[in-house]
């Protein structure tokens, strides 16, 4: 994993012939001394750019980061303007299994934007023309020709693809890693990961990549989740189809189901799963109508046969009367049914349509809080709804933001919704449960009126024919009472085999539920915890070694939502000093570096600061943090370009094992005319 | 009839405080212009009207699917966008907080609201609005805003 940067050319192509530098740097801790202006930044940038890195340097373009001495023209040592034809930098790198490379890049001449060469050698041994990798083109991770697929396996990456801000995933790209382990200049110090470029559209980038460098379980974790809900939705959706096929068979009996729901809920007794049927103007069992309908049948074929149609016509039209008047009444009946169940139906409809709003508008309220925690919105009048002009509070109201009347806070609100939800539910579930059972009453009665209407068509046809026919009464009723228990017995087998198959199920799904449950909160694997609380603890030692004033070190902490140093829970922002600021980037970015020892991260086992310009007036003397960085770096290397004088440098290193390359201020800029 | 007689005790009222929907507050409407920005600009900027018209298609499924189904194409299908004032005030308050800059018509992002745009990356967030945008993207150039508002 970890690699090291042995040796770097710079060199500029000018009439006047080669102007340039070579620096070898060596493992540990190496000191780069150079006066402001001399060409410092120049350096370490040309190291960001042979490796393909400039986006990361806090530029929107890919444009290199070089003065005009390596773009346009250079001066030599009596001051005069040389125009430069051509510049490159060449950067010789090695990594852990042995294998040494020279990367070369132009920076003014054909291809600077997008080739990279690549010698499989170090500088001194080059021969050939070496390979060309192609950069800032699709493809530039994951073909073989692409520099940063090169890279990464150069550095052992294994680059996991991570969600996009277009729903899609793509390559976690190696320049979103570099501002954990290179601090440019200019915009490097204003915060931790502060020159993340953003044009890859990666969403939550800067988590991305410190949970890759971290190397944490987090997103396998989620991963897992993902997958623990897709099998929880599936056993989901084969509960509601087997209720829906046991819904059927009830439906076709006429009765309902009883004992299980459409969803599992937290208790399922199969032995409870049956069919209610109205029977005999009551609710009874499956098993209870049974019983009855062959009592009846029984008593039916027991009761002596009539004898064969000896009533006379005036029987039967007086059997047609008061089926008439029965069937009137059942008509009566069904139409004021019919009446409550369209105002129940439309209930119904008007009240999931409420729930659906304020399940949205509750889901855009948990949103809103989390919205509220973000960092970037601390020091923003906006959080708090204060113009930034006059510093007046406004209201929380964007329609009428001069609004006097008291609105509820975010918490009162979403209470507010989930109180209304809860009662919208037990409302909707009361207007349900009496549309099941209105529908069923109306296709019963729909039933008996076809039965009614059925029997008065039969006797009007038996009065007028002749009456020597075979009582069909009797036998009409002794097979409706046939077929209503072959129709029972095979619905009870049915339910037997229902109550196997959703035993089965509820198993199933107890078990998805219980591995649920046994997700670590915030996706964090005990691994993950063990390497956060130790980054916790190693920043709050650097921090307490190098002079961190503003506030009790100890108080402060690492978000499990961001990654970033927090104080009870928030950003540091306000809180610390400039030169605090510097302290709490320095030691954070150390603490991953040596954390790479104890635990397996993905860390490359470098790390590059470029000292920031200061005001002079209250400079922060860089040398209490050098002393951190040295007893840490054996295990890698750490590269600082500084301006600090040469004695103060090696008086405060006292002890300490280190490199350094100092440039004389007399000896004017560090791109020299060449030999 | 006097209340008094018939409640028969002392009484006091309170007034519980006004409940408002959560997309009448500022800050969830500045997030949302910020992912409307972010998701469907071109280099993060994007002209009133085009916000406007995300807006309202954020609003309900009916409305992504009916601007779907015009898609800068029929005419006769053209939709009828409400623009919403609330949306001006917001982009004011979001100019002064230095999360975007207007000039020349358009509205872009700044480093802060880039940076807050990449918070509001989380994907158990906006969950519903980011679809709806990432869906209507392709058919939400200015181009086809101008059509919506002018006719073809």
């Amino acid at each position: 994993m970890p690699i090291t940067i042995d040796r770097l050319i710079l060199e500029a192509n000018t009439a006047d012939g080669p102007y340039g530098l070579d620096i070898p740097i060596s493992k540990g801790l190496f000191i780069l001394r150079v006066e402001n202006t001399h060409g410092k930044s120049t350096c370490i940038n040309s190291i960001a750019y042979a490796l393909g890195m400039e986006m990361a340097l806090g530029q929107q373009t890919s444009k290199p980061p070089f003065p005009p001495s390596l773009l346009k023209s250079i001066q030599n040592e009596k001051g005069t303007e040389k125009t430069v034809i051509s510049s490159y930098v060449m950067l010789e790198i090695s990594n852990d299994r042995g294998q040494t490379v020279t990367l070369k890049r132009n920076i003014l001449g054909a291809d600077s934007d997008s080739i990279i060469t690549l010698y499989q050698s170090g500088i001194n041994n080059i021969s050939g023309n070496g390979n060309n990798l192609f950069l800032h083109k699709e493809g530039d991770t994951t073909r073989e020709l692409g520099f940063y697929s090169w890279l990464a396996e150069f550095i052992d990456w294994d680059l996991p693809l991570v969600p996009n801000n277009s729903g899609k995933e793509t390559p976690l790209y190696p320049a979103l890693l570099f501002p954990l382990f290179f601090v440019e200049q200019k915009k490097g110090w204003g915060s931790i990961q502060a020159t993340t470029p953003f044009h890859f559209q990666i969403s939550q980038a800067k988590k991305r990549a410190f949970e890759f460098i971290m190397d944490l379980d987090v997103n396998d974790i989620v991963k897992k989740k993902a997958k623990n809900k897709k099998l929880l939705d599936n056993a989901l959706e084969e509960w509601k189809l087997l209720y829906v096929q046991l819904e059927n068979s009830a439906i076709r009996l006429g009765g309902k189901v009883n004992g299980v729901n459409a969803t599992p809920s937290a208790k399922f007794e199969p032995y409870k799963l049956d069919i209610l049927l109205e029977y005999q103007e009551k609710w009874q069992s499956l098993a209870t109508a049974l019983e009855g309908s062959r009592g009846e049948l029984t008593l039916h074929i027991l009761k002596n046969q009539p004898p064969t149609a000896q009533e006379n016509n005036e029987n039967r039209i007086k059997r047609i009367r008061e089926l008439n008047s029965e069937l009137l009444q059942k008509e009566n009946k069904y139409e004021s049914l019919s009446v409550e169940l369209s105002f129940v139906q439309n209930q119904v409809e008007a009240t999931q349509i409420r729930i659906e709003n304020l399940v949205d508008d509750k889901r855009k309220y948990e949103d809103l809080k989390k919205v509220k925690s973000f960092q970037v919105l601390n020091d923003l009048p906006i959080l708090n709804n204060e113009c930034p002009t006059c510093g007046r509070e406004y209201s929380d109201h964007s329609v009428e933001l001069e609004c006097s009347d008291e609105l509820m806070t975010l918490e009162e609100s979403l209470d507010f919704i989930k109180n209304q939800i809860a009662t919208f539910k037990s409302v909707l579930h009361s207007y349900t449960t009496q549309l099941d059972i209105k529908t069923l009453e109306l296709s019963n009665l729909e039933s008996e009126i076809d039965h009614f209407a059925e029997n008065i068509s039969r006797l009007k046809q038996e009065v007028y024919s002749d009456s020597n026919v075979f009582d069909e009464e009797y036998l009409r009723e002794k097979i409706k009472l046939e077929n209503l228990v072959k129709n029972y017995e095979e619905a009870l087998v049915n339910i037997a085999d229902f109550r196997n198959e959703f035993d089965k199920l509820y198993v199933h799904y107890k078990e998805l539920t219980r591995l649920r449950k046994g997700f670590p909160e915030h996706g964090f694997s005990t691994n993950d915890n063990k390497k956060l609380s130790a980054l916790q603890k190693q920043v709050v030692k650097y921090l307490t070694e190098f002079g961190f004033s503003s506030f009790d070190p100890e108080l402060l902490k690492i978000s499990n939502d961001n990654y970033l140093p927090t104080r009870e829970g928030f950003d540091l922002g306000f809180d610390t000093s400039a030169s605090d600021g510097i302290r709490v980037i320095w030691s954070y970015l150390i603490s991953l570096f040596s954390l790479r020892v104890t635990y397996k991260t993905n860390h490359p086992g470098i790390l590059i600061f470029d000292e920031p310009r200061q005001q002079e007036a209250n400079k922060l003397s860089f040398t209490g943090l050098l002393k951190g960085a040295s007893q840490t770096s054996s295990t890698g290397q750490i590269i600082f370009a500084t301006s600090e004088e040469e004695e103060i440098l090696e008086k405060a290193l006292e002890g300490c094992k280190y490199t350094l390359l100092s440039f004389s201020p007399t000896e004017g800029k560090i791109l020299r005319k060449l030999e | 009839m006097d209340i008094n007689d018939i409640l028969n005790s002392p009484f006091t009222f309170t007034k519980r405080k006004n409940f408002n929907p959560c997309d009448t507050r500022p800050l969830w409407k500045s997030c949302l212009i910020v992912l409307i920005l972010g998701l469907t600009g071109k280099e993060y900027s994007a002209s009133l009207k085009k916000i406007h018209t995300a807006n309202w298609i954020v609003k309900k499924d009916e409305h992504l699917i009916s601007y779907m189904n015009w898609s800068g194409k029929d005419d006769r299908k053209r939709p009828n966008v409400r623009l919403e004032p609330a949306i001006d005030r917001v982009i004011n308050l979001l100019v002064s907080n230095g999360i975007v800059t207007k000039s020349d018509g358009k509205i872009t992002l700044t480093k802060t609201g880039c940076y807050l745009l990449d918070e509001l990356g989380d994907d158990t967030i906006y969950v519903h609005e980011k679809n709806s945008l990432i869906t209507a993207k392709k058919y939400l150039s200015e181009a086809a805003v101008k059509r919506l508002f002018e006719g073809i």
